[in-house]
């Protein structure tokens, strides 16, 4: 197999600025640099004793031990900075965004998009948010869009109603140390019966060395209202660890919609640890669309608990495991009320030694009458280094409840290479576009921009580690 | 008893430098406070066991009744045994419970097949204490054999099997493991299988006896060519609990599994299916199919299902399937709109949804007594909602 880095030259996404911060502390974390970075951020008293409690908590919880152990392991939680502020203030408008800020979104596409037709911008950039802008039209809705950071001091109500409610900093170690250190995230509220027609976007890179990433999402979809929620994600590339560890919190409330969307391409040399969880109440729908591309170890299970009558929750999740990566995906689904339904489907590719793995939950409790859950995994293992996994767990308590669940795993079909490459493709293109093929479903969810990247990232992906076969 | 045969296993290991198990072990997951019972294996009181060549093997816990007209196995008894079946070099996961049935073997024999026969042949076993057998099982090279291994209403104490199984180049094993004892024991056993080329083993697995009746079953596919099958099922009342652990290790080329088991559970029972098929890097060409179907007909009935897949090899064609769920709406109606009253359609629809497995030729010899098992349970089900 060929060479096991990115090559820098072709990957577009992988460029890095040199650092001018305005605030740096030291590496590690203790709880003096919380006290330091609440008081920074003119955090109410409530928000600090919230992250003082967390930090206890990540310290008293052990490493997970049931996923990846050796490359935990090698995580090295005092080698990483905890907060950086990139800028002395938030800019109001694009003119006041420093100029390498502006110039690394002018290659992530964002000024284009943001004038055509982008409902508003929340991009992330070392920690926090640097520069948000609401389309007006949003604001006459009454949708609330902006940074958490904001979010906690200008509607602090709404915020610490919900805020750790969905994922409590004690759900595990990462999810406490993110409840510590967050910085930066988005913060959405949809009003009873608004319809968001256009999706809302964030951009999240990581570009100090050693930076970890830590935003906080929080998304409350209330009666009746809908939304779609974009995230991506791309990395520059280092060669030392980086640590991405969010938490993304989603509400939706009564006959409500909510879509997340996520493209991620962390570099190689990323820890993305992320827990990602939604309620979805009487009739409402909750849609976690998750790709997953590039970081050395992926660790994700998008999760909705269906919490009343009739909900629904869908995870439609793709992840690629190139060489030297090791996506641990999958969801969950937790059926707490009569009438619920969930689908899971979860594609997976495995190449050049990488390593793909659903890990998936379906559990549903006593008394969640006629419940319905399906759960689809396809994955496909590009040659012999690779390997894939598959570890679907069902803890089915109600006799009404009708669950099934499927998966195969297989290599690409010659036959399919041998139609192809009849036709004039070379081996490695006809491979790309069976891989494109098998994807497919998610590439469809997207708009049109994000399809076009992702499948030039796909392709980016088929070529790094070398031709097929 | 002969505790030099488990010697060199139990010098680098002993259950003493092992975890307690606990539910949140992967492997002993969903036991719930089953597990404290098989923390500290509790045993008959051991005497000597008296045996004689015609194997009426009995010691004060536990008697084998052999049906020995078949003279092309030849029995060995435990005291016997000149070495271990199964060498210990090759990697075999042991936890405590592993280690503790060694060190506590009550007694036990090999079998080794010597010709091919059609015919089973058949182990009843009766206990009036908790025991742990050891039954070794090794078929020579070209040999083909049949086993019945009977846990009937005989055993009265909780019994803890060590199962291990050498298949020799191009051999064929089949058993029917079959559990269907009085609801107020456990059955646990532990099994082990070695597979050289071209060698096929066959389980058939009967499961509806025993309050906690748990078969662990490690297959190691090392011989190119050689093939498994698994074909189970399992019916639950009352508080029992079935447990199936089926790990599938390919690591010849060629290799090929088939799993299939099925369950009705009522009453407060409970499923337990997990299951690994690991692909080893280089096991070109293996096939594997694993499939797990749970009926669920009472509303504290509860099933846990988790087939997993590790593979690290491209040239594979590997599926699983599981589901759990009532007996479908519109089939109910279909059989009743035909006349068929409640009681008989639910017969006809389990009958009609184990026929998969017990339809096969291969069961013919256990389709009465299993079919008669299937109707008895149902009825009790019945009985116990109207009383």
């Amino acid at each position: 197999m060929a060479n096991v880095d990115i090559d820098l030259g072709k990957y577009s996404l992988g460029w890095s600025d040199p650092e001018k911060n305005v605030f740096k502390p030291q590496k590690g974390l203790n709880e003096e640099i919380i006290r330091k970075m609440s008081e920074i951020k003119e955090e109410p008293e409530w928000m600090l004793n919230f992250r003082l409690k967390a930090y206890k908590r990540f310290l008293d919880k052990p490493m997970p031990e049931w996923v990846a152990k050796e490359k935990l392991s090698q995580l090295d939680f005092d080698d990483i900075y905890y907060y950086i502020k990139p800028t002395e203030n938030q800019a109001d408008s694009w003119d006041e965004v420093p100029e390498e800020i502006k110039q690394t979104y002018e290659k992530l596409g964002i000024p284009e998009a943001e004038r055509t037709y982008l409902a508003g911008v929340t991009a992330q950039y070392e920690s926090e948010v640097v520069y948000h802008k609401n389309r007006e039209d949003l604001e006459k809705l009454g949708v609330l869009f902006c940074d958490m950071d904001t979010a906690v001091r200008e509607y602090p109500e709404l915020v610490q109603e919900y805020f750790g409610t969905v994922i409590p900093p004690g759900d595990n170690k990462f999810a406490a140390l993110n409840s510590a250190v967050w910085s930066g995230g988005s913060f959405i509220y949809v009003p009873k019966g608004v319809h968001v027609e256009d999706p809302l976007q964030a951009y999240f890179r990581i570009n100090a060395e050693n930076m970890g990433q830590f935003e906080r999402t929080l998304i409350l979809v209330d009666e009746g209202a809908s939304v779609h929620y974009i995230e991506g994600c791309s990395a520059p590339v280092y060669t030392t660890d980086a640590l991405h560890s969010a938490v993304v919190e989603i509400v939706v409330k009564a006959s409500g919609t909510c879509r997340y969307t996520t493209i991620q391409n962390w570099s190689n040399d990323v820890y993305n640890l992320v827990t990602k969880r939604a309620q979805a109440y009487g009739n409402a729908t909750m849609e976690w669309i998750d790709a997953n591309l590039g970081s050395g170890l992926t660790v994700k299970y998008p999760s909705v608990y269906l919490m009343e009558p009739g909900a629904h929750g869908e995870v439609l999740s793709v992840a690629f495991a190139n060489s030297g990566q090791h996506q641990d995906t999958g969801a969950k689904m937790v059926h707490l009320a009569p009438d619920t339904t969930s689908l899971i489907t979860s594609k997976s590719v495995s190449k050049g030694g990488g390593r793909g793995a659903y890990r998936g939950l379906v559990r549903v409790e006593d008394g969640s009458e006629t419940a319905k859950s399906f759960v689809r995994c396809d994955a496909l293992i590009l040659d012999d280094e690779s390997r894939s996994d598959t570890y679907p767990y069902m803890e089915i308590e109600e006799a009404s409840a009708v669950i099934g669940h499927e998966a195969t795993v297989s290599k690409v079909g010659e036959d399919q290479l041998f139609y192809l490459m009849s036709r004039g493709l070379t081996e490695s293109e006809a491979t790309s576009m069976i891989v494109a093929g098998f994807v497919e479903e998610f590439t469809k969810t997207l708009p049109m921009e994000y399809a076009m990247e992702f499948n030039q990232l796909i392709e980016l992906n088929m070529i790094e580690a070398g031709a097929v076969g | 008893m002969n505790n030099k045969l488990f010697e060199k296993k139990l010098k680098s290991l002993s259950s003493k430098n092992f975890n307690n198990i606990t539910a949140k072990d992967e492997d002993w997951k969903y036991l719930g406070k089953k597990i404290y019972e098989l923390n500290d294996i509790k045993i008959g009181k051991t005497g000597d066991i008296k045996s004689s060549k015609t194997f009426d093997i009995e010691s004060n816990c536990f008697t084998y009744e052999i049906n020995s007209q078949h003279n092309h196995i030849e029995i060995v008894d435990i005291d016997e045994i000149e070495k271990p079946l199964i060498k210990e070099s090759i990697k075999r996961p042991f936890d405590k419970f592993n280690i503790e049935q060694f060190e506590k073997v009550t007694g036990g024999f090999q079998l080794n097949v010597k010709e091919d026969s059609e015919q089973y042949f058949s182990v009843n076993f009766q206990s009036d204490d908790n025991a742990v057998p050891y039954i070794g099982i090794c078929v020579d090279k070209n040999k083909s054999g049949k086993l019945y291994l009977n846990f009937e209403e005989l055993v009265v104490g909780n019994i803890y099997p060590i199962i291990e199984i050498l298949l020799d180049d191009n051999s064929n094993l089949e058993i029917i493991l079959s559990v269907t004892t009085l609801k107020e024991i456990n059955v646990v056993n532990s099994l082990y299988a070695q597979l050289e080329k071209d060698s096929n083993l066959t389980i058939h697995n009967i499961s509806t006896g025993a309050e906690l009746s748990r078969s662990r079953m490690d297959i190691d596919l090392l011989g190119n060519g050689s093939g498994f099958t698994l074909d189970g099922i399992y019916f639950g009342e009352d508080k029992q609990i079935h447990d199936n652990r089926v790990f599938v290790n390919h690591l010849g080329k060629n290799t090929s599994s088939k799993m299939i088991t099925k369950g009705v559970l009522g009453d407060d029972s409970s499923s337990i299916f997990t299951g690994t098929i690991h692909i080893a890097e280089g096991a070109e060409k293996t096939e594997s199919h694993q499939e797990n179907r749970n009926i669920l007909l009472s509303e504290e009935a509860t099933a846990q299902s988790v087939p997993n897949l590790e593979i690290l090899c491209d040239d594979v064609i590997c599926s699983h399937g599981s589901s759990v769920g009532p007996i479908e709406e519109n089939i109910y109606h279909y059989v009743m709109s035909r006349g068929i009253n409640k009681v008989d359609a639910d017969k006809l629809l389990i009958k009609g949804f184990f026929n998969e497995v017990i339809k096969d030729s291969k069961w013919k010899i256990v389709h009465d007594k299993v079919s008669k098992i299937i109707d008895t349970k149902y009825m009790n089900l019945i009985g116990s909602k109207n009383g």
